[in-house]
């Protein structure tokens, strides 16, 4: 991860000088030869298809035909599109419900269980967990009942506000954003709370104690001793969610198809529906340089906003 | 002092993300143990609890989630089995070895952690196609295995650091090779990180909808979150006791291989490895 922190101890060499290399096993190539399997996928895999769909991101192509290069008009199409420039307005909405409210939900339940001594503590991380572990088309499905005219948020609902307050509220103009951003929200903040759970039983105790002795009541000490110590934990946590935001794929695709109208369209279903069902190679190509342009700016501007309040 | 107020909002806030937790899977759960032609209304309380909506989920013809599990156990075990040993490899060349490049192919692959599929996926599709291997499994098993290999790189070489160095010398001393006591003194002790590591792997592999659906059209041979997605999109699309049987069935071997890790290392060993 970038967040990898860099000022790792160089190790010293290893004390047995004097004992000599013994055949193949430890020959100077011993260490590519590991790698390099690994490597050969990777590169072929991973880092050939960036650059390729790079290389794609400027050519007209339908597929099948001989593309055409076009510079950067597929970027401008994009760009210049006020629906495809919308996609990236969703991502950052789901950024704010789908990667950053977990990482507060995850702080809030941090400190409820580090506080004070909770029963049954392994239950509850087991239980907040799970929702992390199933597929999004798991979630998807879940929440498409949940959320249905006849399902049971609309019972709560109607039995609270009345037959009125009930809504299809994934096909809302104003509800389908929200209830898919709490969709994301549940998948994540278990996972948020792991990470930070295991990140504060590492803060010393003495800084709460000092902290108590100096009089420093609950916010005090949150803000004092507990989130500069979750700092590294915070980053890595956010990182991850904040890049499941921006790649929102699955959710939308199973509940909304992108609706109503383009209300819950992100990135990546456009990038598959340019790709896979216009047959517009190169504006899909477009949609997922950009996408990934967005991610790295974001990776990078996370772990610097968390590396410099050190 | 943690005052007895104090305590009492604590269980309070818990209590509250409980049923947060809970509502959803209850819910999912109750309406799929009715019949798939019973009316379904709130909570959906089966009056006569019955199986028939998972057994249709199971057999049906068109998107049978019985054959979509088997192809995704194919998928899973292979990408999950291959990348473990793959990343012990890595992680055991970048953590306990100096050598002339490390820092940048480490880097290198550190890249593959923050890149997306979306940005790898177009080019895979057209490349797939080239070689006429579309609607099969190569076409997911490579590009899984090479996405998961950034990960478990990264994961195998922190566990790699953090293993004592007096053992790797011990052994050296003893007149070991690397390679021997690769296997003989590290991979035995390394039990709870590769655990963990395939734990994750076969999640993201079992999980990953967009690979599925792109690399493998064909429902006949497509994985289970492909099968889920032809489900709700083309057949029991408002059918919730039938979608729901089938996303369980689909939930429960990953829910299964969770546990089972959980309550052997406990939950804290996914996070093991980013101490830094």
């Amino acid at each position: 991860m970038t967040a990898q922190r860099s000022a790792l101890p160089r190790r010293s060499a290893p004390p047995h000088r004097s004992v000599p290399p013994r055949g193949l096993g430890d020959s100077r190539l011993l260490p590519y030869l590991l790698i390099l399997p690994s490597l050969a996928f990777y590169v072929a895999f991973v880092i050939v298809p960036i650059i390729m769909t790079l290389s794609l991101s400027m050519f007209r192509w339908d597929g099948l035909t001989q593309p055409v290069f076009v510079e950067l008009a597929n970027f401008r199409k994009v760009l210049g599109d006020p629906n495809a420039r919308g996609t990236f307005l969703t991502a950052l909405w789901f950024v704010g419900l789908q990667g950053i409210l977990p990482v507060l939900m995850g702080l809030l339940l941090t400190v409820a269980m580090t506080r004070t001594r909770i029963r049954g503590m392994s239950f509850f991380r087991l239980v907040f967990f799970i929702p992390y572990t199933l597929a999004l088309a798991v979630v998807a499905i879940a929440w498409r009942w949940l959320l249905a005219l006849d399902g049971s948020v609309n019972q709560v609902v109607g039995s609270v506000l009345g037959d009125d307050a009930r809504n299809a509220w994934l096909g809302d103009f104003f509800w389908a954003m929200p209830s898919l951003g709490v969709m994301g929200a549940w998948v994540n903040f278990g996972f948020v709370l792991v990470l930070l759970l295991a990140g504060a039983q590492r803060i010393p105790r003495d800084l709460y104690d000092q902290a108590r002795v100096d009089g420093a009541g609950a916010w005090r000490e949150f803000v004092s001793v507990t989130l500069p110590g979750l700092r590294y934990e915070l980053a890595v946590a956010l990182t991850m969610t904040v890049i499941f935001a921006l790649r929102m794929f699955d959710l939308p695709l199973m509940t909304t198809r992108g609706g109503p109208g383009y209300a819950t369209t992100t990135p990546s279903l456009s990038m598959y529906w340019s790709v896979f069902l216009n047959g517009e190679v190169g504006i899909g190509s477009a949609f997922a340089v950009l996408l990934t342009i967005v991610i790295l700016i974001a990776v990078a501007a996370i772990n610097r906003v968390f590396r410099e309040s050190r | 002092m943690v005052s007895r107020r104090d305590q009492v909002v604590s269980y309070a806030i818990l209590f509250l993300f409980t049923v947060f937790t809970a509502w959803p899977l209850l819910s999912t759960t109750l309406v799929a143990f009715n019949p798939p032609d019973a009316t379904v209304h709130g909570l959906a309380i089966p009056t006569q609890p019955s199986l028939d909506s998972f057994i249709a989920a199971w057999t049906d013809p068109d998107a049978g989630i019985g054959r979509s599990l088997r192809n995704s156990f194919i998928l899973a075990v292979t990408v999950v089995s291959v990348s473990v040993v793959l990343s012990i490899l890595t992680g055991f060349a970048f953590g306990t070895m100096r050598f002339r490049g490390s820092r940048a192919l480490y880097l290198l692959f550190l890249v593959g952690l923050v890149v997306p599929y979306e940005a790898t996926i177009i080019p895979l599709y057209y490349e797939f196609r080239a070689l006429k291997l579309i609607d099969t499994y190569w076409a997911m098993i490579l590009p899984d295995i090479g996405g998961s290999l950034a990960f478990g790189t990264f994961w195998m070489t922190s566990f790699f650091r953090g293993f004592p160095r007096e053992l790797l010398d011990a052994a050296r001393a003893d007149g070991a090779s690397s390679w021997q006591t690769l296997w003989r003194v590290i991979v035995p002790t390394a039990g709870a990180a590769t655990f963990a590591l395939a734990t994750i792997l076969f999640i993201w592999t079992w999980n990953n909808l967009l690979l599925a659906i792109v690399m493998i059209p064909n429902p006949e041979l497509q994985m289970a979150p492909a099968a889920l997605n032809y489900f709700v999109g083309r057949q029991f699309g408002l059918n919730y006791q039938v979608t729901s049987a089938a996303a369980i069935l689909v939930a429960l071997p990953v829910l299964v291989v969770y546990y089972v890790l959980q309550r052997r290392y406990g939950t804290d060993v996914l996070s093991g490895s980013i101490k830094g």
